[in-house]
């Protein structure tokens, strides 16, 4: 996943959440406006889900990197 | 309204959940195809009767008004996606003539929404569904390859002869000719249109989480950008209606056509046009993510806003 994608998307839920709660609670429109929270939580939730899975794949490419590394000093 | 829901939303829901609890439920393709004829031709149908009976200068200019939009969005859509998403000039130009196109679908649920909450709009919005599939097409190839509109006849045989605009501009035409005569043909077309889009919804919502591991496979981005571009659209929409002096619904209307996405008419002239795009991506973006978010989120959240402005 690029860094400007994740950005993005990041944006997009915060975007969802502030939108969604505003609707609900300044505005009064209480059904869509927590519809608009939920989904800004669900894509925050993939946010958090796919940060996690990139940062593992980072680490084991750089754990698999290093022992070749240190294989080909053996 | 029940648990604030539309009715007919419920059977999409239903539809999602047949398919994860992996059941065998499936609306036959003949059905689906029948159902989508009434649908579109019931649309059309009712539009030509109000043409016919609204037919002035000013709707010349609203339609203006209207088609511009689909011409500009596209040109929103695509750096998003190209600078943005890191997509291919291919890929983003497709996904982006998607976007600045129109599903009849989503405009039929905010239809029978509107109806349901006796909310009054302009009788004529279906000659608006019709004008605005073509533009963002010619927008987006010229995005991605402007030497390809030289092949433009072809084109637009694949636009003309596609069924959205068959069914909807036959009935358009038709509904505008025949006039009141229309009557003897609508109990098929208008008693029974919330039942056709319910069982239509049923089958939707099947194909939409059949797609889930499309959604997987092309990552986050493409869910944040299905997202974030039905509430862009809505929003030019909203203010385009406002500035037209649509009413309430009518300005709904605009709204909900700006932030749905083809997934019918566009797919087909962009697999001539620009085969070297993956077509799947804008699919699952506009069928898979764009589509459910707008008929369950989006068309509450335009109605809410909306009605919020206008009183």
């Amino acid at each position: 996943m690029k860094q400007r994608q994740m950005v993005f998307a990041a944006l997009v839920s915060i975007f969802l959440l502030a939108a969604g709660a505003s609707l609900a609670l300044l505005v009064g429109q209480a059904d869509a406006g927590w519809k608009l929270f939920f989904s800004g939580c669900l894509l925050a939730a993939l946010c958090v889900v796919q940060g996690a899975l990139s940062g593992n794949n980072r680490k084991f490419v750089a754990t698999t990197q290093d022992s070749r590394g240190h294989g080909h000093g053996h | 309204m029940g648990m604030g829901i539309d009715i007919v939303v419920g059977f999409f829901l239903l539809g999602v959940f047949a398919r994860l609890i992996g059941s065998r439920l499936e609306v036959p393709t003949a059905m689906y195809q029948g159902l989508t004829m009434i649908l579109m031709l019931a649309i059309g149908l009712k539009g030509g009767i109000a043409l016919s009976e609204n037919l002035d200068a000013r709707l010349f200019w609203e339609s203006l008004a209207v088609m511009s939009l689909g011409f500009l969005l596209p040109f929103i859509a695509y750096p998003l996606l190209r600078h943005v998403g890191q997509l291919n000039r291919y890929d983003s130009a497709s996904i982006a003539a998607h976007y600045g196109s129109v599903s009849v679908a989503t405009y039929v649920v905010a239809v029978a929404v509107l109806e349901s909450q006796e909310i009054a709009y302009e009788p004529y919005f279906p000659l608006f569904v019709v004008l605005l599939e073509a533009p963002a097409i010619a927008v987006g190839i010229a995005l991605a390859d402007k030497k390809l509109l030289k092949r433009s006849g072809k084109l637009a045989h694949e636009i003309l002869s596609s069924e959205g605009i068959l069914l909807l501009g036959g009935g358009l035409l038709i509904g505008f000719l025949y006039g009141a005569q229309t009557e003897k043909i609508m109990p098929l077309f208008s008693n029974l249109f919330h039942g056709v889009l319910a069982l239509f919804l049923l089958h939707m919502g099947i194909v939409a989480a059949s797609k889930i591991q499309s959604i997987i496979d092309n990552g986050l981005f493409i869910v944040a950008f299905g997202v974030f571009m039905p509430l862009l659209g809505a929003t030019i929409g909203t203010i385009t209606g406002l500035l037209l002096g649509f009413s309430t619904g009518g300005t709904i209307l605009l709204a909900v056509l700006m932030a749905s996405a083809s997934y019918i008419a566009v797919p087909a002239a962009m697999v001539a046009a620009l085969p070297q795009a993956n077509h799947s991506l804008s699919i699952t973006a506009s069928l898979a993510v764009t589509f459910p978010f707008n008929v369950i989120v989006g068309i509450p959240v335009y109605i809410g806003v909306i009605q919020w402005i206008t009183t």
